[in-house]
């Protein structure tokens, strides 16, 4: 999992819960990298979900929430660090189209060693757009919370309804529909 | 204290993070500037590569825009209408228009109005069938009208556009129409004289045939088959040879195939079958022919039907023989007239000159030697006519023996001298006293020679004078040069007259013969003996002045007195008393004349009146000599001598004397190949006859063989035979006597085989005799046998009839030779 999860995932916990959280989910957790993440490396996934899962013990709140929430964060992040992406079309259909066909094409080219979920989407005859999520680390709540951050950014207004195709979570589809 | 352990921890992991970044960053960092090296170089080798491609494409296109402007051919382009888009150099100059003319042009305006519609259907169908290349041939008309061929390739391209053009490679090929058109024209012509030729050999009745090198037909001309009775390929893949052929020329035919065999042609005669079995004889002109590689692949043969002119040559051949009998049964009766009138004339000169022994006076001897004189002279005029046919024949025989031209010459005078009629007509004679007194050559040509002119001379003088005249021209040790000459003061003749005398029954002019009659022989019988003596005999004469006949002879000087000097008195006694003779000889008159002589020499002597009497006579008594007639009566000499030969008595070798009026060799030859030792020509003088007693009765005792050796006798090969038997004369008699028993029937079996063709069975008789003969020492059968061997093929049963005739008479005549061996080698034996 690239760097730039762990890094982010830390400031979002440092700057909601202070720092002495972090050091204790480190501290907690049992990382082949002692905790020490560099926006340009490459980890393994099971860290983030030892952090997740001791963040969620700690402050005794869901790790689903907190993994949206973490979504909705690193959209802020991403927005501040790659505004081409954002800034290329103007309605959240065209952008969340774009990030199969477009982002992640672009972010393999630059680190060719990274693993990205897969988006498929499509558009629906209604007009709404349907994406389904298909990743072995089983983030949808990420993906969910950068859905909806997306959406926002383009002011514009949708009802997300989320849908298990698989049970563990690997695959979800997303129906997004424009009121 | 938590705090401070909390961001010291914090602290750390910064610190270690940012570590860990710069490690990366600086590993991205080298990577980038790698990769970006490798951009910059593929940037580089990319751009050198088109730099190069550009070149390359450019030097190609250059390249081949220079092999199309200086191509040979032709090279154009036109779109799918046949409107001209591009041509190069050549077609410009082939077509003689500028560039500018032809494109954009159609092709249809460079095509002969002739071709147009065969040219715009094929263009219309190449377009329209998307065939992808095409050759066709096509007339083009250049600007200055004239006509020529192309050929050419086309291709149909179409391009990316989907537009269709032709691209064309054409080349002029108006020299190849050209030779094209002068080959066919040759080659109809060729056709046109085979035809020709095929027409006039079917017609010109030449059967012709070609056979492979073993002989099988290949091929049969109508003429052939119609020569011989078949049809069409009735005779192809049979052997020539097996089917054609009549077996007795096979050996013949395969000399021919092995010449065939080595590229040789021949001509040759050989019978032939026909369908039908019956034969026809054809000559046959035999060549080989050739493969692409010059070996003989077979040959050809000619046949042309020869049985008409081989029939032709057989009634010739038996024309021949008839003409050859006819001349023989001439040659037999001037023989027998020969004979007939000789044998008297014999007696009375034989009698004049037992008269001359006689007691005479004067008066008498002159009579006498007048009688004898006139007798010869008769005997010489008799002559004339067999010398003519003796010369014709050319077997007169020209001698060479010792004699004084002197005497000669005045014997004649003194005969002549004597007919001198009361003083009219004088003879006078001159020979150089300088002339040697023994001189060789033929004394009796040279008297019958001068007799000849000087009674010529007299013939023809009234009055005046008849000289002859014998000069010396010159001599050295060896030779003289004599000049005969005899002049008269007669009639004379003229200059062209003198070139016609000496031909036979000419005489100088026809009042000569109603005026003095004559054969006319005389002076041509004279100029032929003058020839055949080597000299020649020549005439200078003025009309009124008299004649002079002159010829000059080279004569040998001899060393040998003359005959005529040795003193043999006719009185002397010869032999002893002891010696006996035996005389056969059917003529009273001769008869007479003979035992007078014998009975005058003391000789004692027996009389048989034919063969029959001689041979019992020689049965019952023991003779040294036998004088033998050769026509007579009940047996003639021939074969009474070959009846002594062949006796198993003792005496069977005693010399025979043939006596013959016949001066014909021919006849004298017969007489030594019957057996006889010698002979003694009719008339004889008693000179003569007295020398033939004394050689054979003085040197009768000579024969006895003294040697310790037995000496084959000189008629046979001796060298060889002492060789094969060395002293071993037993054998030999063995052999001899072998060859007695055997060749008879040999001779009756190589005369069967010819008289039933049977060549094959010939050639081993004669192969299986022929060493008989060498071994008895008559080799000269062996090489006559040798010399016909090879010639045996060709001939004619006719001619092997005729040559078997003269070798039967040859082997035949060797056998007394034999005989006397064999009763030789017995003697020698028995001693």
């Amino acid at each position: 999992m690239k760097g730039i999860v762990f890094t982010e995932f830390l400031e979002m916990v440092e700057m909601k819960f202070g720092y002495e959280m972090v050091d204790k989910i480190i501290e907690e957790s049992e990382l082949p990298s002692n905790g020490i993440y560099t926006s340009i490396g490459t980890y393994h996934h099971s860290e983030i979900v030892q952090l997740l899962g001791n963040l969620s013990t700690n402050s005794k709140t869901d790790a689903q929430v907190l993994l949206k929430a973490f979504g909705e964060y690193l959209f802020d992040t991403f927005l501040k660090a790659y505004p081409q992406f954002f800034s290329a079309v103007d309605n959240p259909f065209d952008f969340l189209i774009s990030i199969d066909s477009h982002i992640h094409v672009e972010v393999l080219k630059l680190y060719p060693d990274a693993t990205l979920p897969k988006f498929d989407t499509q558009r629906l005859e209604d007009g709404s757009l349907e994406m389904i999520y298909q990743s072995e680390r089983k983030m949808a709540a990420l993906a969910e919370g950068l859905i909806e951050k997306s959406i926002a950014h383009y002011n514009s207004t949708h009802i997300i309804t989320k849908e298990l195709i698989n049970e563990d979570g690997s695959i979800v589809k997303f129906t997004i529909k424009q009121t | 204290m938590d705090e401070i352990a909390i961001i010291k921890r914090q602290l750390q992991r910064e610190k270690l993070a940012r570590k860990q970044a710069e490690s990366i960053l600086e590993t991205k960092a080298l990577e980038l500037y790698k990769a970006n090296e490798l951009l910059r170089e593929l940037n580089q080798n990319l751009e050198s590569e088109i730099a190069i491609r550009t070149k390359s494409l450019m030097e190609s296109e250059e390249k081949y825009r220079t092999v199309i402007e200086q191509a040979k051919d032709i090279i154009y382009r036109i779109d799918d209408e046949g409107y001209f888009l591009f041509i190069n150099k050549i077609g410009i100059e082939k077509f003689g228009y500028t560039e500018e003319e032809i494109i954009g042009k159609r092709y249809i305006e460079f095509i002969p109005e002739d071709d147009l519609e065969k040219e715009f259907s094929y263009y219309t169908e190449v377009r329209d069938s998307e065939v992808l290349t095409d050759y066709h041939e096509f007339r083009i008309v250049a600007k200055n009208g004239n006509i020529f061929w192309v050929g050419q390739n086309v291709n149909r391209i179409v391009d990316s556009s989907g537009i269709i053009y032709f691209t064309a490679v054409a080349r002029d090929i108006t020299q190849r129409k050209a030779t094209e058109r002068a080959l066919a024209k040759a080659k109809i012509e060729l056709q046109k004289s085979e035809i020709k030729y095929k027409g006039i050999l079917e017609n010109m009745e030449l059967g012709i045939i070609e056979v492979d090198t073993i002989g099988n037909i290949l091929r049969v001309y109508d003429a052939f088959n119609k020569m011989l009775g078949y049809e069409g390929d009735e005779l192809v893949g049979k052997n020539a040879n097996e089917t054609l052929l009549v077996e007795s020329f096979e050996e013949k035919l395969s000399e021919e195939d092995e010449k065939r065999i080595k590229g040789q042609t021949g001509v040759y005669e050989v019978k032939i079958k026909k369908k039908d079995g019956s034969e026809i004889w054809v000559i046959i002109s035999g060549a080989p022919f050739y493969d692409d590689k010059g070996n003989v692949i077979g040959s050809i043969g000619v046949h042309y039907d020869i049985t008409d002119r081989k029939e032709l040559e057989t009634q010739l051949e038996i024309s021949r023989r008839k003409a050859v009998k006819a001349q023989q049964a001439e040659k037999a009766f001037l023989a027998n007239m020969s004979h007939e009138i000789r044998t008297p004339l014999n007696a009375i000169i034989g009698m004049s000159h037992l008269l001359m022994d006689t007691r005479l006076d004067e008066e008498q001897s002159d009579f006498i030697d007048t009688l004898s004189n006139s007798a010869s002279m008769l005997k010489t005029l008799i002559s004339d006519i067999l010398d003519i046919s003796k010369i014709d024949a050319g077997s007169l025989e020209v001698q060479n023996r010792p004699f004084n031209l002197r005497l000669l010459g005045e014997k004649l005078f003194k005969t002549f001298k004597k007919q001198e009629r009361e003083g009219k007509v004088e003879f006078k004679y001159f020979c150089d006293p300088n002339i040697h007194s023994s001189l060789s050559s033929d004394p009796q040509l040279i008297n019958q020679v001068l007799i000849n002119l000087l009674g010529n001379a007299q013939k023809f003088t009234d009055s005046g004078r008849i000289e002859l005249i014998i000069d010396l021209i010159s001599e050295n040790n060896k030779t003289a040069k004599i000049r005969f000459q005899v002049k008269d003061t007669g009639i004379g003749i003229s200059q062209i007259e003198a070139n016609q005398i000496f031909q036979e029954f000419k005489q100088a002019n026809n009042t000569i013969r109603t005026k003095f009659g004559g054969s006319g022989l005389g002076l041509s019988i004279s100029y032929q003996l003058v020839k055949l003596l080597g000299g020649k005999l020549s005439v200078s004469s003025a009309e009124g002045e008299g004649s002079n006949f002159i010829f000059e002879l080279d004569m040998k000087i001899s060393e040998e007195l003359p005959r005529e000097e040795k003193k043999i008195s006719l009185l002397n006694k010869i032999g002893t008393n002891e010696n006996t003779i035996l005389v056969v000889e059917d003529n009273a008159l001769n008869i007479k004349y003979i035992t007078s002589l014998l009975k005058k020499w003391e000789i004692k002597h027996h009389i048989a009146y034919n063969g029959k009497e001689a041979y019992d006579l020689f049965l019952k008594n023991e003779y040294d000599l036998i004088f033998m007639d050769l026509q007579m009566p009940v047996m003639g000499g021939f074969e009474a001598t070959q009846l002594i030969r062949e006796s198993k008595n003792t005496n069977a070798r005693v010399p025979i004397i043939a006596l013959t009026a016949s001066t014909f060799l021919s006849k004298k030859r017969l007489a030594l190949k019957a057996g006889m030792t010698n002979f003694l020509s009719k008339p004889f003088t008693p000179d003569q006859l007295h020398e033939m007693i004394d050689k054979y009765l003085n040197n009768s005792q000579i024969e006895i063989i003294s040697d310790e050796d037995f000496v084959f006798s000189d008629k046979l090969d001796r060298v060889y035979l002492k060789r094969a038997y060395g002293n071993d004369s037993e054998y030999a008699l063995d052999m001899f006597e072998t060859y007695l028993d055997i060749i008879d029937e040999d001779l009756l079996l190589i005369q069967d085989s010819i008289k039933t063709n049977d060549i094959s069975a010939l050639k081993k008789q004669l192969h299986r005799i022929k060493p008989t003969f060498t071994m008895v020492g008559i080799g000269e059968i062996t090489k006559n046998i040798e010399s016909v061997e090879p010639e045996l093929d060709g001939m004619t049963t006719a001619k092997l009839e005729d040559w078997f005739e003269e070798f039967d008479k040859l082997t035949k005549s060797k056998t007394p030779l034999i005989i006397d061996e064999i009763n030789r080698i017995n003697t020698w034996l028995k001693n």
